[in-house]
C-alpha cells in the first residue's frame, strides 16, 4: 500500500488524464461521478491492470529476453494511448515510480529496466512500472493489481475534489462504492493477454486530447 | 408516438429479415468465407495507379478501379450480400505498391445482421500494406450493427518508408431512424498500425452494451456515433506533426461549436495523428472527417483531396 499511496512522491496528484476537460465541458458532474469511475475502471482500469500484470510477471520471472520484452511492453502501451498528454503523464509517473523503487534497495531488474528505457528513449508507463516493481519486491500479483487500481481511482477522486464541489465525506463514499468494480476489474484482468486488452473511452480520449487547449488548467494532463 | 416508433422498428426488422434471408438464399448457405485481394501498382509511364491484380470471392467484390485526376486509383468495395451475416468470415488484403496512390471507399454502410441462434460472430480481417512512398486513403461509410448483431474486425496496417495513410472508421449505434440504439450483442475492433516495424497505434475496442452501458460518460455518455481517423506519413518529424495538429485543431473547433459533437486530435507516438469523434447524430461525423482529410492532405502532400465520387 505504501507504493500505491497518493503521497508517494511521483507526481500522481498532478494529473487528471483528461478529466479536467470533461469537468470544464460539464460532461462530468458530482452526481455522475460514481458511474464515471465504474466505467473508467471497466475500461482504462482493465487495460492498465492487464499491463500491470505483464510488468509484474516480467519482474518476478526474470528471463534472458527481459530488456526486449520490457521495451516492447511499454511501446505497446504507448501505441494504445491515443493522447500525447496521456502518454506523457503515464510515462512521467512510471519513470518516477521506478526511480523511487530503485532507491529502496539494490534491484538489478529495476535498474536494468530504467537503463534500457533511457537508452532506447522509450516511455516507462506507470502500470507496467508498478507491476514490475511489485514483482521484484516479491508482492502477490492480485494484491499488486488491486493496489494499483485503487490508487488510480483514488487519484481521480482526489482530482475531482479540486475540480468539483465534492467534500471529503462524499469523496470517501464514492471511492468506497467503487471497490466492487476494482475487485471485478482485477479478476477480469487475470486471464487477459496484452494483445486482447481493450479500452473504449472516446469521451475521455477527447478530454485528454483537448486538455492542452484548455485556457486554464489545474493539472498537467 | 410510441406506436409510431414501434411500427418503424417492426418495419425495419421485417426489412432486415428479408435482406438476411435473401442473402442466405443467394449464397445457398448460412456462412460465407470469402476473401478479396487487391494489388495496386503505379504505372511508371503514365504515373497513374492501376489495379494490377485482384482475387475476388463473393460476396466481396470490386467492379473496377477508376482513375482519379491526381493519379490515384479509386475502388468501391461491394458486399453483394448486402451485409455481414452471422458466421461470415471475410478477408480483405490490400497491397499498395511503391509510389502508388489508392482510394478505397464503400458503396454504402456496412450492415451487420443479427446472427441465427448458435452462429459465430461475423468477422472481417483487413491486411493492409502500403509500400514505399505509397498512399492509401480508406474512406468507408459507417458500420451499422443491427439489433442482436455480433461482429469482430481485425485490421493490420503496415506502412513502409514514406508511406501515407488516411484511414477512418465510423461506428453507428444501430439503425437510429428506427430508434434502435446499442441493441447489438457485441462489436470488436482490433487495429494495429505499424511504421517501419514499430507499432505506432494499437486499438482494442470491445463493446457489449448490455453488459457495459454505452451511456456511461466514461464511454460515450450522451453521444451515439463514434469515429476514429488515422492520418500518417512515415518520415514526417514530430515538430511538423505538432504544427499539423495545431492547424487541424483549428479546423475541428469549427465543427465542435455545437454541443452535439466532440472532436479531439493528438499526435501518435510517431509518424502520425489520430482524430477522435463522438457525435449525437451520425450525419454530423462525415463533414468533419472530410474537412480534416482535405486540410491534412494539403499540409502533408500539398494536394487537394479528391472526394470519392459517391461521397460528393
Amino acid at each position: 500500500m505504501h507504493l500505491a499511496d497518493s503521497a508517494l512522491p511521483i507526481g500522481g496528484l498532478a494529473h487528471s488524464f483528461g478529466l479536467e476537460s470533461l469537468v470544464a465541458a460539464e460532461l462530468v458532474t458530482v452526481p455522475e461521478l460514481s458511474e464515471f469511475l465504474r466505467g473508467f475502471l471497466e475500461e482504462a482500469g482493465f487495460l492498465e491492470a492487464v499491463f500491470c500484470r505483464a510488468g509484474f510477471r516480467l519482474g518476478s520471472n526474470g528471463t534472458a529476453s527481459f530488456t526486449q520484452n520490457w521495451l516492447v511492453l511499454n511501446q505497446r502501451l504507448s501505441a494504445m494511448k491515443p493522447s500525447r498528454e496521456g502518454r506523457a503523464g503515464s510515462g512521467s509517473l512510471g519513470k518516477n515510480f521506478l526511480a523511487t523503487v530503485s532507491g529502496l534497495g539494490d534491484f538489478a531488474t529495476v535498474n536494468g529496466a530504467l537503463r534500457a528505457s533511457r537508452e532506447a528513449q522509450e516511455s516507462i508507463h506507470h502500470s507496467v512500472a508498478f507491476g514490475l516493481g511489485s514483482g521484484v519486491l516479491g508482492l502477490e500479483e492480485d494484491r499488486a493489481v488491486l493496489a494499483f487500481l485503487h490508487s488510480g481511482a483514488a487519484s481521480l477522486v482526489s482530482a475531482c475534489q479540486r475540480l468539483l464541489p465534492l467534500g471529503q465525506n462524499a469523496a470517501t463514499r464514492i471511492l468506497w462504492g467503487v471497490k466492487p468494480a476494482i475487485v471485478e476489474t482485477m479478476r477480469r484482468s487475470a486471464t487477459c493477454s496484452v494483445d486482447d486488452a481493450s479500452c473504449f473511452m472516446p469521451v475521455l480520449d477527447w478530454g485528454a486530447m483537448e486538455h492542452p487547449a484548455l485556457p486554464t488548467r489545474l493539472f498537467i494532463s | 408516438m410510441n406506436e409510431g416508433r414501434d411500427c418503424a422498428m417492426e418495419t425495419a426488422n421485417g426489412v432486415e429479415a428479408i435482406e438476411r434471408d435473401g442473402a442466405a438464399k443467394l449464397f445457398g448457405r448460412n456462412r460465407v468465407a470469402a476473401s478479396l485481394q487487391l494489388d495496386f501498382e503505379r504505372d511508371t509511364l503514365t504515373g497513374q495507379t492501376v489495379l494490377a491484380a485482384s482475387h475476388q470471392e463473393p460476396p466481396l467484390k470490386v467492379v473496377r478501379a477508376f482513375a482519379v485526376e491526381d493519379g490515384a486509383a479509386l475502388v468501391h468495395l461491394h458486399n453483394v450480400s448486402g451485409g455481414l451475416l452471422g458466421g461470415d468470415r471475410l478477408e480483405l488484403a490490400v497491397n499498395v505498391g511503391a509510389c502508388a496512390r489508392v482510394q478505397i471507399t464503400t458503396t454504402g454502410a456496412t450492415r451487420i445482421y443479427r446472427p441465427r441462434a448458435g452462429a459465430r460472430p461475423a468477422s472481417q480481417a483487413n491486411e493492409i500494406i502500403v509500400g514505399e512512398n505509397g498512399l492509401l486513403e480508406y474512406l468507408p461509410d459507417a458500420v451499422i450493427p443491427f439489433a442482436g448483431a455480433r461482429f469482430s474486425q481485425r485490421t493490420s496496417i503496415r506502412l513502409h518508408s514514406g508511406a501515407g495513410l488516411f484511414w477512418w472508421e465510423i461506428l453507428a449505434p444501430g439503425r437510429e431512424a428506427a430508434g434502435e440504439l446499442f441493441q447489438y450483442e457485441d462489436v470488436e475492433f482490433r487495429t494495429d498500425v505499424a511504421a517501419g516495424g514499430r507499432l505506432i497505434a494499437a486499438e482494442r475496442v470491445r463493446l457489449e452494451p448490455k453488459a457495459r452501458g454505452m451511456a456511461s460518460v466514461a464511454r460515450l455518455g450522451v453521444y451515439r456515433t463514434w469515429a476514429t481517423f488515422y492520418i500518417c506519413r512515415v518520415g514526417v518529424g514530430p515538430a511538423d506533426w505538432l504544427e499539423i495538429e495545431k492547424e487541424l485543431r483549428g479546423v475541428l473547433a469549427l465543427f465542435s461549436a455545437q454541443e452535439d459533437v466532440l472532436w479531439g486530435i493528438s499526435t501518435l507516438t510517431a509518424h502520425g495523428l489520430m482524430v477522435r469523434c463522438a457525435a449525437k447524430r451520425g450525419r454530423d461525423v462525415l463533414p468533419g472527417l472530410q474537412e480534416v482529410w482535405r486540410v491534412a492532405k494539403r499540409s502533408l502532400y500539398g494536394q487537394t483531396a479528391v472526394m470519392p465520387r459517391k461521397v460528393n
